[in-house]
């Protein structure tokens, strides 16, 4: 079977967040962005057209979180080509280093869980939310060959349209990605256990 | 006779025309001005025009030499007329 | 509690003091949320004859109970305050990513008062509220805010609503600004300048529940797909721009300060040409599906460089009205207000007063500190931008809107001062929209387009816009109330058109989202009481009938131009319709509220000022 994953065309992209609203609907029953396993993103600076995209697990072949994972809590599945996470006591102990290493930041840790969750392409149901849901039809289910293409091209083709520094502006994108995955849940790890 | 047709708002991005000038069968009515207009430009249906009834979808309004605004499709055309595909919806 | 957080925020700068309160249930049914909350709260919690910038007067910021949630537009919130233009309600809707954090920070509601001693900013994490220094944040324009205090806070995912300015400099009709979107009108920015207060820094996790989310799911997916059809077009194509032609085309283009009613250049500023020129990319407000944001820059010349976003109002304000068919310079104009932290439409408006003043010679250019304020003269706009949001020399006057600055020049320019209770007026001439121009005569906060929706009947020939009626009372009372649940729900009216019937399914959504039953009649009536106690703050502060007036050129001068020339509302007219909605709202004939109605709507309005 080709394994597919969740793209974004940022071109048809508006940055309206339905995405993780829809996937924490479906998932947790309840709206909190931070159970979300897509993120919305958007990179709005003061001298730059804004860049919309939403990014979630690509189903990496060899992917580098399972490989970052020191107590081996995610695997692949053989099946699916999902990355699975072992929430057990020997498990996942949200170090976040998956979310930090993955370049799409899609490793995402639970809020209330205290477990790192990831896109499951929604695959016990008909289709996933976020494509279901997403009101301009940017989000799709695409096979694994299409990533540098469809993804990455468009995303720097976005960036590259009209601005010269686009390496600076790639590389913000994806650490802010990581940052909205894991940074954000580390400071408020931290936070809220020193209150 | 000779009808002036200006379209205005979705009704002029979609067929990229301001104005066009038809002409109708001398009793025409604004069932005849949308048939003609539907033919020329497919691209109006579902958009401003409906889909079979030829009314105007919600957001539209014929609006017959600026002044009246109608939906009435057996209206009477009189020559030289100027109608309008006019969005009524004026928010800001 | 579902959908509502059940939870406000009270800040009490002064002390510095916080304290939360729990959200009384019978508020959310009554007053639904956003515009209808804040009301009450300003109501019980400012003093009578409160100064707008006195540390009592309130500051409130209200979500409602489908923020958070996927319903369509619902992360909008309501700033609402006593207005320091108007001296009555100043209510004003923002939206998107801020509102959505406030309600994750577990708030339904933020009640600002009192004065912080230094320029300080709050920052809401959760249940943790600090005040923070704001010295640093001084002077800087509202973009530079918004990242300076992410850089402080170390976290580029908080959000942020600031002032620019313009509102420390207690500009009044300053705005609050917070992700591209600003609560634009009545000045609240100027009484958050008062407070010493640059930001509201939110930071949220928390979870909002909702009562059946599978029907909520089902419902809000089909609205996504109407949001994609015809009844939101418009908004998603050209955007409200789309306006500028067609206005034009009926002789409502308010053109150089309302001197004519067409612009002769309607094309080198309209939508169509906006899109094909300027719109570099079109974006959506957190949880919005019809994306009206049209992102514009300009490219080349004087003003390359320049981006913003820009919308209908703006565009006629700082455009046609000002006489301007440079649309790179409207787009410098909006960009710089937008930095400023100014109300583009109060903005367009006093300049184009300006403008109509200089050319008649009642100011000169030692007046106007050497601008050569002539209609077309786009380098006059931006130096009075600059003028008026730091309110340095002739800009000191301008600062104070339309209505005290030509009280203060004299000279008849009050003649063509626009304003109605010293709001300056929106982008149609309701010299030929009767109906309209009874909705923005009676707005409680002035001169508006957005608390009635008076314009549409008018401009879609349900009525004829050139005939004042006695019905017309019972439709502009219909069409606030309309809009004041929307603003209490909260949520966007671009939305409208997508229900066949409004009332039957918002109740419905409610009840889902909220698991409290509400029925349609009790919606309705929760307008109407919304609407009336708008009327009670005002009448508290001072409101009389001659407030519900319109601009002396409406009154005098007709439309010289186009298809509506002559038109013109007389005296005779708006007393008429001024009857009529009185009569319609089951008030008294000088238009205070009967002990009946406000029995009836079980409004609790104790101060005996407020009723008759």
């Amino acid at each position: 079977m080709t394994r597919q994953f969740i793209i974004c065309d940022p071109e048809k992209c508006v940055g309206c967040q339905i995405c993780e609203l829809a996937c924490s609907a479906r998932k947790e029953k309840s709206f909190n962005p931070q159970f979300s396993r897509i993120h919305a993103v958007r990179l709005n600076t003061l001298v730059e057209p804004i860049v919309n995209v939403a990014l979630t697990c690509m189903l990496c072949e060899d992917p580098v979180c399972v490989k970052v994972c020191a107590p081996k809590a995610l695997s692949i599945d053989q099946n699916t080509g999902l990355v699975i996470v072992d929430a057990g006591y020997s498990g996942c102990n949200e170090c976040g280093w998956c979310g930090i290493s993955c370049e799409f930041g899609a490793p995402t840790l639970h809020p209330i869980k205290r477990v790192i969750t990831l896109c499951d392409l929604c695959i016990n149901d008909a289709e996933p939310a976020c494509t279901l849901a997403c009101p301009k039809e940017a989000l799709s289910l695409a096979a694994i060959g299409d990533v540098i293409e469809l993804v990455q091209s468009e995303v720097a083709k976005k960036i590259l349209k009209d601005f010269s520094h686009a390496r600076e502006n790639s590389i913000s994108l994806f650490e802010r990605v990581g940052r909205i995955a894991v940074t954000l849940q580390s400071h408020r790890h931290e936070h809220s256990s020193s209150r | 006779m000779k009808i002036t047709v200006e379209l205005y708002g979705i009704a002029r991005y979609l067929t990229k025309t301001k104005e066009i000038e038809l002409s109708l069968k001398d009793d025409a009515c604004l069932y005849d001005l949308a048939t003609v207009l539907v033919k020329r430009y497919p691209q109006l249906l579902g958009h401003v025009i409906a889909h079979q009834t030829y009314m105007t979808e919600k957001t539209f309004k014929f609006n017959i030499n600026g002044t009246h605004m109608t939906q009435d499709l057996n209206l009477k055309l009189h020559e030289m007329d100027h109608v309008l595909l006019f969005p009524i919806d004026g928010g800001g | 509690m579902f959908g509502y957080m059940g939870r406000i925020l009270h800040v009490d700068l002064s002390k510095p003091k916080f304290s939360v309160q729990p959200l009384p249930e019978a508020l959310c049914k009554q007053y639904i949320g956003g515009v209808g909350f804040s009301t009450r709260l300003l109501f019980n919690h400012v003093p009578p004859q409160t100064h707008p910038f006195h540390p009592d007067n309130a500051l409130i910021f209200a979500t409602g109970p489908f923020a958070g949630t996927m319903f369509p537009t619902g992360n909008k919130h309501s700033v609402t305050t006593k207005s320091p233009l108007t001296g009555f309600i100043g209510d004003s809707l923002s939206g998107s990513f801020w509102t959505h954090e406030v309600k994750k920070a577990g708030y339904d509601v933020i009640v600002v008062k009192g004065k912080a001693a230094e320029l300080s900013y709050l920052f809401i994490d959760d249940d943790h509220v600090t005040i923070r220094d704001a010295q640093f944040l001084k002077s800087h324009t509202i973009p530079e805010t918004e990242t300076l205090v992410r850089e402080d806070l170390e976290d580029r995912t908080v959000k942020v609503a600031s002032i620019g300015i313009a509102g420390e400099k207690q500009v009044l009709f300053a705005n609050i600004a917070n992700d591209r979107r600003t609560a634009g009108r009545t000045g609240g920015g100027a009484v958050m300048g008062s407070k010493n207060l640059k930001a509201i820094a939110v930071r949220g996790t928390k979870t909002v529940y909702v009562a059946d989310i599978e029907k909520l799911v089902e419902l809000c997916l089909d609205l996504y797909k109407k949001a994609q059809g015809p009844a939101t077009e418009k908004y998603r194509i050209l955007g409200t721009p789309s306006n500028v032609l067609t206005l034009n085309r009926i002789a409502c283009l308010p053109t150089r300060n309302w001197q004519q009613a067409t612009f002769e250049s309607a094309e080198k500023v309209s939508g169509e040409y906006m899109l094909e020129h300027h719109v570099t990319n079109i974006v959506a407000c957190s949880s919005c599906p019809i994306a009206c944001d049209h992102n514009c820059t300009v490219k080349q010349g004087p003003y390359a460089g320049a981006t913003t976003s820009i919308d209908y109002e703006s565009l006629y304000a700082l455009g046609p009205n000002c006489g301007i068919d440079y649309f790179p310079a409207i787009i410098k104009a909006c960009e710089l207000c937008d930095q400023y932290g100014i109300d583009t439409i109060s903005t367009g408006v006093i300049i184009a007063w300006v403008m109509e003043c200089y050319e008649r010679g009642l100011i000169t250019e030692k007046t106007t500190h050497g601008v050569e304020a002539r209609f077309g003269n786009h380098d006059a706009v931006i130096q009075l931008i600059h003028m008026m949001a730091q309110r340095r020399g002739f800009g000191e006057v301008l600062g104070l809107g339309v209505k005290k600055a030509s009280e203060k020049i004299g000279k008849g320019s009050e003649h063509f001062a626009i304003h109605v209770k010293g709001l300056e007026l929106p982008g149609y001439d309701i010299r030929g929209l009767k109906t309209a121009a009874l909705g923005w005569a009676v707005s409680a906060r002035g001169g508006c387009h957005n608390k009635s929706g008076a314009y549409e009947p008018d401009i879609s020939g349900e009525v004829n816009r050139f005939q004042a009626e006695i019905s017309r009372g019972k439709i502009v009372m219909d069409s606030e109330d309309f809009v004041c649940i929307m603003d209490s729900l909260a949520i966007c009216k671009f939305l409208r058109r997508c229900f066949d019937n409004f009332y039957t399914e918002l109740a419905k959504v409610y009840t889902i989202i909220t698991g409290i039953n509400l029925t349609v009649n009790e919606l309705k009536q929760a307008g109407e009481r919304i609407s009336n106690l708008k009327k009670a703050f005002n009448i508290r502060e001072g409101w009389t009938r001659q407030d519900d007036s319109l601009p002396t050129r409406v009154m005098k001068d007709p439309i010289p131009d186009g298809i509506a020339k002559g038109s013109v509302i007389t005296g005779e007219e708006l007393d008429m319709m001024l009857d009529a909605y009185y009569k319609a709202r089951g008030w008294s004939q000088t238009g205070l509220l009967t002990k009946k109605k406000m029995l009836e709507l079980e409004l609790n309005v104790d101060h005996k000022g407020a009723i008759q």
